[in-house]
C-alpha cells in the first residue's frame, strides 16, 4: 500500500519530469537553433514579443516543435488512460485500446471516411464509431458464450483485431493508390509529423470532457474492480460506469487516432509501469498513467524525428520498446507471485 | 439512493460528448495566400494540384523527396540547384555531381525541420500529397504540386517546371523531342494491321503482376505499336496480380520486365524454369528488361520516350533498327545533358 503523500510525491516528480521532458523536446531537432534561442522564441511568443532570431527559426519551433510537443503529450496521456480504463473495467491486465480491437476499429472507420472523400470532422465521427463497434463486439463474444474468463475477452480481442486487420487490408485494396492509400497507410502507422495546432484543437473538446468524467468516476472504477455483487451492494450502477467508462476510453482513443494514427503498446504497457509506481487504484493511478503515458510518447516522438535522416513511423518505435518491457513486467509479476 | 441521478447525468454525458465530436477534427488548409504580397522579385504560378503558389522569380535552390520529380529537375538540366533530396541514384550524381554532397530531406514525404534546414527557394512534390504541400508551404516555403500519371500531364508538368526553374526553353526543346519521337512511333506503326501487330504485357517486381491499361507502360507499348494484353484489366492497384496462370492463357509476342533490384524472379531464371519453356516470348526469347539501369525509361519523364523507342526498336527492328535507336538515345541525352552516355552503362 502506498501513502498517499508518497504518490502525491511520485505524481509531482512525474509532472516535473514532463516539464524538463518538453523543454528539452524544444530544444532538440534537425534544424539548428541553440536551446538558448528556442526558449527565446518560445518566450517571445507567449508574451506576444518580438521574436530575437530567424523567421524560420521561429516557425520551426512554434510551427512544428511545439504542435508535436502539445499532441504527444495529450495523445499520450490520452491513450494512456484510455489503457487504465479499459483494465480497470474489464478486471483485465490484458487488454488495451490496442487488444480490444479499438484502435484497429477507429482506424477502419476513418479509413471508410477517407473512401468517402469526407473531411476532419466525418474522419473523427467514423473513427469513433468504428472503434466502439469494435469494442461491442470483441465484449459481445464472451457474452454470447457465457464465458466471462480473462482469456476469453483477450481471445475475442484477437478475434475482431484479426477481422478488423483483413477489412483495412480490404479497404487499402480498393483505396485510389495515389491519393486515398497513402492517407489510409499514414492513419494505420502512427505519426505525429504533420500535426498542426488547429487538428489537435479540434479534438480537445472531446479529450478533456472524456478525460474529467474518467477521472470523476475512477472512484467507481475501483468499485467495479473489487467485483459486480460488492459494487451493487456499494450502490454503484455497474453496467451504467461501465458503459460509460467504455465510451470515453474509446472516444479517448478515437481522438488519438484521429490526431496522431494508431500507436501501438502504449495503452497496454504504460498503465502497468503506473501501476508499480502508485499501486492499482485508479484514482492515483489514472493521474499517474496519464503522466507517464505523456512523458513516453513525448520521448518516443522526440526520437522519431531526430534519429535518422527520414522520420520513423511512431508505432515502430513503441513496440520496440513496448514488447521486451511488457515481458518483463510480466516475468517480474511471475516472479512475485512464487 | 446516492446513485439514482446517474441516469440523467449519463445521458446529459452522452449528449455533450457527441456534440464535442462535431467539433470535428478539421484539416488545416495552410494559408497559401499569407505570401501574396506582389514582389517585383516573386511570380505567381498554379500548381497542378490547383494552388496558386508565389514563387522567386529567380530560383536558385530546390529539395523534393518524390523519385519522379527528381527525373524532371536533372533532365531541365538543373540538378545542380537541388539542395535536398530523397533517393540519389548513380545517375543524378553523374548528371549533376554537386548531388553527392546534397543530405535527405525525407523518403516520400517531407522531413519538415530537415527541409526548413535546408530552405530551398521550392519544394516540388507529388500534387496528390496535399498534406505535405500545405505542411511545406506553411514553413514559408513555396510548395509546388506535379501530377506526371499520364503522357499529359508529363507534359504539363514539364512545361511548369521549365517556367519555375527558369528553364522554359530547355523545356520546350524537351517537350518538343517527347511529342516528336512519340508522333514518330505511332505513325511508323500506323499502318500494321491489328492481328499482326505484336502482343505485350509489361510485368512488374513480381510474376503475375502486369500493367494495365491505365500505367504509363501500357502507353509506351501501345505508342510503339504494339497491344498491351493487360490493358482491359479493371483495377485501381498499380501493377495488379492477375496470376500468372492469365499470363500463360495470354502467351504474348513479348514479355518486358520491370528492372527492380529485389525484384522476386529473373529473366534468368525464367528462361531456365521448364514450366515456362512453352510461352511463345520465352521460346523466341523476347523477354527483356525495360532500360532502368541509369535513367528510368519507363518512369514519368520525358525520357520515358525512349522507352517507347526501345520497344519499337525490340518488337519492329526492321522499321526502326538499332542503329535509328541508338541514334535518338544519343540525340535525347546531348539535348537533355549536353552529353551521350556509355550504352552498356545505360543498360540498354
Amino acid at each position: 500500500m502506498h501513502s498517499k503523500w508518497l504518490v502525491l510525491s511520485i505524481n509531482l516528480f512525474l509532472l516535473a519530469a514532463l516539464a524538463v521532458c518538453v523543454v528539452w523536446s524544444m530544444c532538440v531537432g534537425k534544424y539548428p537553433i541553440t536551446p538558448l534561442e528556442s526558449l527565446q522564441i518560445l518566450y517571445a511568443n507567449v508574451f506576444g514579443l518580438a521574436a530575437p532570431t530567424d523567421q524560420m527559426a521561429e516557425k520551426v519551433v512554434m510551427g512544428l516543435r511545439l504542435p508535436r510537443i502539445l499532441a504527444a503529450v495529450v495523445i499520450g496521456a490520452a491513450l494512456s488512460m484510455s489503457g487504465a480504463t479499459y483494465q480497470g473495467i474489464f478486471k483485465n491486465p490484458l487488454v488495451s485500446p490496442d487488444f480490444l480491437g479499438v484502435s484497429s476499429g477507429a482506424c477502419i472507420g476513418a479509413a471508410i471516411a477517407i473512401l468517402m472523400s469526407l473531411s476532419g470532422t466525418g474522419i473523427q465521427i467514423f473513427a469513433f464509431c468504428g472503434g466502439l463497434l469494435a469494442v461491442t463486439i470483441t465484449v459481445a463474444i464472451p457474452r454470447l458464450l457465457k464465458s466471462d474468463s480473462n482469456i476469453m475477452l483477450v481471445l475475442s480481442g484477437i478475434i475482431v483485431g484479426g477481422l478488423m486487420g483483413s477489412l483495412l487490408g480490404l479497404l487499402k485494396y480498393i483505396a485510389d493508390p495515389e491519393t486515398q492509400l497513402a492517407s489510409i497507410v499514414y492513419w494505420q502507422m502512427g505519426s505525429l509529423s504533420y500535426v498542426n495546432l488547429p487538428t489537435l484543437g479540434s479534438v480537445m473538446p472531446a479529450i478533456i470532457v472524456s478525460t474529467i468524467i474518467i477521472l470523476s468516476m475512477s472512484w467507481w472504477i475501483d468499485v467495479i474492480s473489487l467485483g459486480e455483487r460488492d459494487a451493487q451492494t456499494l450502490g454503484v450502477n455497474v453496467r451504467r460506469t461501465r458503459n460509460i467508462a467504455i465510451l470515453c476510453s474509446t472516444l479517448l482513443t478515437a481522438s488519438a487516432v484521429c490526431v496522431a494514427g494508431t500507436i501501438g503498446w502504449l495503452g497496454l504497457v504504460i498503465p502497468h509501469f503506473a501501476r508499480m509506481l502508485v499501486g492499482p487504484e485508479n484514482t492515483r493511478l489514472l493521474p499517474a498513467a496519464a503522466l507517464v503515458g505523456a512523458i513516453f510518447l513525448l520521448l518516443v516522438d522526440t526520437a522519431a524525428r531526430t534519429i535518422g535522416s527520414s522520420e520513423m513511423p511512431l508505432s515502430i518505435l513503441t513496440g520496440i520498446i513496448g514488447a521486451p518491457f511488457f515481458a518483463w513486467l510480466l516475468y517480474r509479476r511471475r516472479m512475485k507471485l512464487h | 439512493m446516492k446513485f439514482k441521478g446517474m441516469h440523467k447525468i449519463s445521458v446529459l454525458l452522452i449528449i455533450l460528448l457527441m456534440a464535442t465530436l462535431f467539433t470535428g477534427c478539421s484539416s488545416n488548409k495552410a494559408e497559401q495566400a499569407s505570401q501574396t504580397a506582389p514582389k517585383p522579385t516573386t511570380v505567381t504560378v498554379t500548381d497542378m494540384a490547383g494552388r496558386d503558389v508565389v514563387v522567386p522569380a529567380e530560383v536558385k535552390s530546390v529539395a523534393l523527396v518524390w523519385g519522379p520529380s527528381t527525373s524532371f529537375v536533372l533532365a531541365l538540366g538543373k540538378g545542380d540547384i537541388i539542395t535536398g533530396i530523397n533517393y540519389k541514384s548513380d545517375f543524378a550524381v553523374k548528371v549533376a555531381p554537386n548531388l553527392a554532397n546534397v543530405g535527405s530531406v525525407g523518403k516520400g514525404q517531407a522531413d519538415l525541420e530537415a527541409l526548413a534546414k535546408v530552405k530551398p527557394d521550392v519544394f516540388i512534390h507529388k500534387a496528390t500529397d496535399t498534406k505535405s504541400l500545405d505542411a511545406v508551404q506553411a514553413l514559408g516555403i513555396p510548395a509546388i504540386g506535379i501530377v506526371a500519371e499520364t503522357p499529359e500531364d508529363l507534359v504539363k508538368a514539364t512545361e511548369l517546371l521549365g517556367k519555375i526553374l527558369g528553364a522554359e526553353q530547355k523545356a520546350t526543346e524537351l517537350i518538343a523531342f517527347y511529342n516528336e519521337k512519340n508522333d514518330f512511333a505511332k505513325n511508323l506503326t500506323k499502318d500494321i494491321p491489328a492481328d499482326q501487330r505484336k502482343t505485350v504485357i509489361v510485368m512488374g517486381s513480381e510474376l503475375g503482376k502486369v500493367a494495365h491499361g491505365e500505367m504509363l507502360q501500357s502507353f509506351l507499348v501501345e505508342t510503339a505499336g504494339g497491344i498491351n494484353m493487360a490493358k482491359d484489366i479493371q483495377s485501381k492497384e498499380i501493377w495488379p496480380t492477375v496470376g500468372t496462370e492469365q499470363i500463360f492463357a495470354w502467351d504474348p509476342d513479348f514479355i518486358f520486365c520491370e528492372d527492380y533490384t529485389g525484384a522476386a524472379y529473373t529473366i534468368d531464371e525464367l528462361k531456365k524454369d521448364s514450366s515456362f519453356a512453352n510461352l511463345k516470348a520465352i521460346k523466341n526469347n523476347k523477354i527483356a528488361y525495360i532500360p532502368a539501369h541509369q535513367d528510368l525509361w519507363d518512369f514519368p519523364g520525358v525520357q520515358s520516350s525512349l522507352g517507347t523507342l526501345w520497344m519499337l526498336n525490340q518488337m519492329y527492328p526492321e522499321k526502326y533498327s538499332e542503329a535509328d535507336f541508338i541514334k535518338d538515345v544519343n540525340a535525347f541525352y546531348t539535348l537533355a545533358y549536353g552529353t551521350t552516355f556509355d550504352r552498356e552503362w545505360l543498360g540498354y
